[in-house]
């Protein structure tokens, strides 16, 4: 062989060798995602900490104690009230039909992805002072305020974050429960066992995982509440987050801000390393499918009576608010700022024109529409970085590899920061740069990215590892390029996930609360942002307007989980 | 003329050899198959021949040339997987097709190719199907299809039948023995199965702790066993170890008596004294008129199948060694019986 064609050859095979062993150790994979975290994360939690120990003169480690008690108290209050209410309608769903089941169990997802403004506000246009309950009982009692008070309260908080978190005990317990073998339940009870007994000693215990993972996650997401805090609570309740916020941005008290959101980060961790311990070695999908093997109708007055209960309160807990809110932003019931006499009382379209409308005594100089074309642009930035990102990491983190021990928990650790740590972060390690001042607020997409990230790696991931390698193999004996090998298989077969990916990250970003409320410019809000200003502003119309924003909202949530479940459901048929 | 050449491949699975100098060769027309255990390394010589995996040390070459620098997707050899691994998302055509649109095929030459490729398989009918509505069967011949259907110069089945019920797996050998004559591309046939192996093997190769113990045509494999191990590998039972008592003529000692077996051509010389194995391989039953002579063997009737046009004699001996003996008559079961074997119904095996 011509010694130049056999130099050549050993550059080309060196070369090889180098390419692989890059691809080998997923190190090119990791880069991007790695990068993302490094700047929009980690750095921003070391300006966290060098805020802090600059000026520890501004921190009073004293008042700690009172929202760290308070958020803790408030968490496991509210766990216990989800897992009382979950329970039964997990049994529910889990072992009886009934009709209208499977729009229930939509329903009920459906708050996973509702914003917390629009919570809020659903909550808001049903019990509030303008609320159909207090408007239906002044006119019936003539009583010139409103009777009912629950904005403001404890109960609120309670009541929203069983509203909230009832679909992980339904999800996560139903399906564990459904995939019981009935058979158990039966022998024990022909064993002589009463039904109540049966529960206890055969059933339970098989539930005591589930439920307890559950229980952990609920308790997670209570622990880290932020907006049901702040909106429906109101300034008499501070949790953590809560706290972060008005230190930073009401008492400007960044060092107690990050030294509160550093309690907070390392609280959050402890919860999911306890969680990730309890569900070591199974996962529990995010969209587990509820199979209908060993469910029947219910039958005899207490099955019945038990479904009918648990669907009437799943219906005035999580479709009732969500009606109100409809229904309030197309009825004029209250006469507007500077209008007297009685009001026209009926149904009218003019909340969402005033939408379009840019009036100088609004919240804002720009109409609210604007927040809306905001909210589309950052939500698609945010599903394309989130998406490409956490596509990247899903495939980075399905090699095996050494790197992996030590990668792994450090992807893990900004998934378990909250939304306000993350926007408290940016604040103090973006202000008053190049990035803070751009054309493009590209801040904003950036936290919405990392905070979606892990619903991407969670969409992503089962499916990258549900490709047998054998797949792989054929399609490059039959003589496709690794690249075509991606294009023509796996994009394919991972499409799915996708787009159940990019659902959840446009969703996401489209209703993020927490860390945009510090990110987002006065000038640029986004539409959550202006839902909530326009909330805690007096008057008719603006309230009114509230309603037409969150109705938009709930209906884009409403229709991306109609899409997320219908793909859900095309995955689990064709595997 | 093509040829594949496997020289003195060597390669480490966590840290133990799997393949410890493997070597063999196909010719067009011809089906190898490679024999042995699971876990033998079998599907990893057909990996590293395709080019998915690389052998620590050793060669493959094609027509004479190494293509350790040609990838995977260059090399135009078809690999049919053992869970055949068609795309889930593609229709039987479109998986088909795979391989033709890859390299590039004009469009009119994919369609004629596909009706081409799905008519030898039988499944023309199928083409617009998913192929996850299809049995193990079907998606058997159309893995099949796909891998033939792009003209590959060589053809490598990794166990194709394993995961069919036994029935399948006999009408679909029948099947492919066929179309490999019929295509006449050089074919690497992997199998546990030495049934299959016989069914379609034009030459064997016995795998067995990393090395290809024994290479050569079918019959021959089977007439003259190399060691004791590729004997019980094949199946045979009727294994007696003894001692190398004289070596003209050539007689071992054993607790069945002595014995006159046949050194097969190939076989080092033995050494009297030295401890080797018999097998006792007839041919027929032929019954001896006493309990004594030369190369008789005393047993007892086990067991008696008929097989429609013969039986089949299992007998045990005194050490409890059981053998089965083709028999144009039935014996009555647990009698005793005195086998009368013939030269060539025993061999010498090296230990």
């Amino acid at each position: 062989m011509d010694p130049r064609v056999e130099w050549g050859n050993a550059q080309v095979s060196r070369l090889h060798t180098l390419r692989s062993l890059v691809t080998r150790s997923g190190l090119l994979l990791w880069a991007l995602p790695l990068a993302l975290l490094g700047v929009f994360f980690f750095y921003p939690l070391s300006s966290i900490l060098n805020v802090m120990f600059e000026h520890t003169g501004s921190i009073y480690i004293g008042d700690i104690w009172q929202p760290l008690g308070f958020t803790i108290y408030q968490a496991f209050l509210s766990t216990a009230l989800t897992l009382l209410f979950g329970l039964p309608a997990a049994y529910v769903f889990s072992r009886f039909d009934f009709t209208g089941k499977r729009l229930m169990r939509t329903l009920t997802m459906l708050p996973f992805i509702l914003p917390t403004v629009v919570t809020a506000a659903a909550f808001n246009s049903l019990l509030g002072p303008r609320g159909w309950v207090n408007l239906l009982l002044m006119k019936l009692t003539g009583s010139p305020t409103p009777p009912v008070i629950f904005l403001n309260t404890f109960t609120a908080i309670l009541v929203a974050h069983v509203f909230y978190n009832i679909a992980i005990v339904i999800r996560v317990v139903g399906s564990a429960w459904s995939q019981l073998d009935p058979r158990l339940d039966h022998s024990a009870r022909v064993l002589g066992a009463s039904p109540w007994r049966s529960f206890w000693k055969v059933t339970f215990p098989l539930l005591r995982r589930p439920i307890f993972s559950a229980a952990l996650l609920v308790f997670l997401f209570d622990f880290a509440s932020f907006g049901v805090v702040l909106m429906l609570g109101g300034p008499g309740f501070q949790t953590l987050e809560v706290a972060i916020y008005s230190q930073a941005l009401h008492y400007l008290n960044l060092p107690m801000a990050g030294l509160l959101s550093l309690l907070q980060l390392a609280c959050t961790l402890l919860v999911t390393l306890l969680y990730g311990r309890v569900n070591r070695g199974q996962t529990i999908p995010l969209f587990p499918r509820l199979r209908g093997e060993g469910t029947r109708k219910p039958r005899g007055g207490s099955e019945k009576g038990l479904v009918y209960l648990t669907l009437t309160f799943l219906f005035l807990l999580q479709v009732l608010p969500m009606l109100a809110l409809a229904t309030r932003s197309i009825a004029r019931l209250e006469a507007d700022r500077g209008q007297r006499g009685e009001v026209q009382a009926g149904l009218t379209l003019d909340y969402y024109h005033e939408l379009f409308v840019n009036r100088n005594q609004s919240v804002f100089y720009v109409p609210p529409a604007q927040a809306i074309g905001n909210s589309l642009k950052y939500a698609a930035v945010t599903t394309f970085i989130s998406g490409v990102a956490g596509t990247l990491l899903a495939y980075a983190m399905s090699k095996k590899g050494a790197a992996r021990r030590w990668l792994d928990p450090l992807v893990m650790l900004p998934f378990g920061a909250s939304a306000v740590t993350l926007g408290l972060g940016f604040i103090v390690a973006f202000s008053g740069s190049a990035l803070a001042s751009a054309p493009f607020p590209w801040l904003v997409p950036l936290a919405h990215s990392l905070i979606a990230m892990p619903f991407v790696l969670r969409a992503v991931q089962p499916a990258i590892a549900s490709i047998p390698l054998s797949l792989r193999h054929s399609a490059a004996v039959l003589g496709a390029s690794p690249m075509r090998v991606w294009w023509e298989v796996e994009l394919k077969l991972i499409g799915r996930a996708l787009i159940s990916a990019a659902l959840f990250s446009f969703t996401i970003s489209l209703g993020e609360f927490g860390a945009t409320s510090f990110i987002a410019r006065p000038d640029n809000p986004t539409l959550p942002v202006a839902i909530f200003r326009y909330l805690s502003q007096p008057g008719a119309m603006n309230f009114g307007q509230a309603m037409a924003m969150s109705t938009i909202l709930i209906l884009v949530c409403v229709l991306s989980l109609t899409l997320l479940e219908k793909f859900s459901q095309v995955m689990a048929g064709t595997d | 003329m093509s040829r594949l050449e496997v020289i003195d491949l060597h390669k480490d699975y966590e840290g133990k050899p799997l393949l410890n100098g493997v070597s063999f060769f196909v010719d067009s027309g011809e089906t190898l198959c490679l024999l042995g255990s699971s876990g033998s390394g079998k599907s990893t010589i057909l990996r590293i021949i395709a080019g998915i995996e690389t052998p620590d040390s050793g060669q493959v070459l094609w027509q004479g040339k190494d293509v350790s620098g040609i990838p995977v997707y260059k090399r135009n050899f078809g690999l049919m997987f053992q869970d055949y691994a068609l795309f889930p998302h593609l229709t039987v055509a479109e998986n088909v097709a795979f391989g033709l649109r890859m390299q590039r095929f004009p469009r009119e030459k994919i369609a004629q190719k596909i009706a081409q490729a799905l008519e030898r398989v039988n499944m023309t009918a199928f083409a617009a199907r998913r192929v996850t509505d299809l049995s193990g069967g079907e998606q058997q011949r159309i893995a099949l299809a796909r891998a033939l259907a792009a003209s590959p110069q060589l053809l490598m089945l990794d166990e194709p039948l394993a995961a069919l019920d036994r029935g399948l797996r006999v009408e679909l050998q029948e099947e492919l023995r066929a179309l490999l004559h019929e295509t006449g591309i050089p074919a690497i046939y992997v199998t546990h199965d030495q049934e299959e192996a016989i069914s379609l093997g034009d030459r064997l190769a016995l795998l067995h702790e990393g090395r290809i113990v024994q290479c050569g045509p079918t019959e021959a494999v089977y007439r003259y066993p190399a060691s004791r191990w590729v004997a019980e590998f094949l199946g045979m039972t009727g294994l007696l170890t003894g001692k190398v008592i004289t070596t003209s003529p050539l007689t071992v000692s054993t607790d069945c008596g002595d014995l006159h077996p046949l050194h097969a051509p190939g076989v080092a010389e033995p050494v009297t004294g030295s401890q080797v194995t018999v097998l006792i391989k007839p041919l027929g039953l032929t019954q001896s008129t006493g309990d004594t002579g030369v190369d008789v063997l005393n047993g007892i009737v086990e067991d008696v199948r008929f097989l429609g046009d013969h039986y089949r004699v299992n007998i045990r001996l005194c050490t409890g060694t059981i053998f089965s003996v083709p028999s144009v008559a039935a014996y009555p079961i647990d009698e005793p019986i005195h086998l009368q074997l013939q030269p060539g119904d025993l061999l010498l095996l090296p230990d």
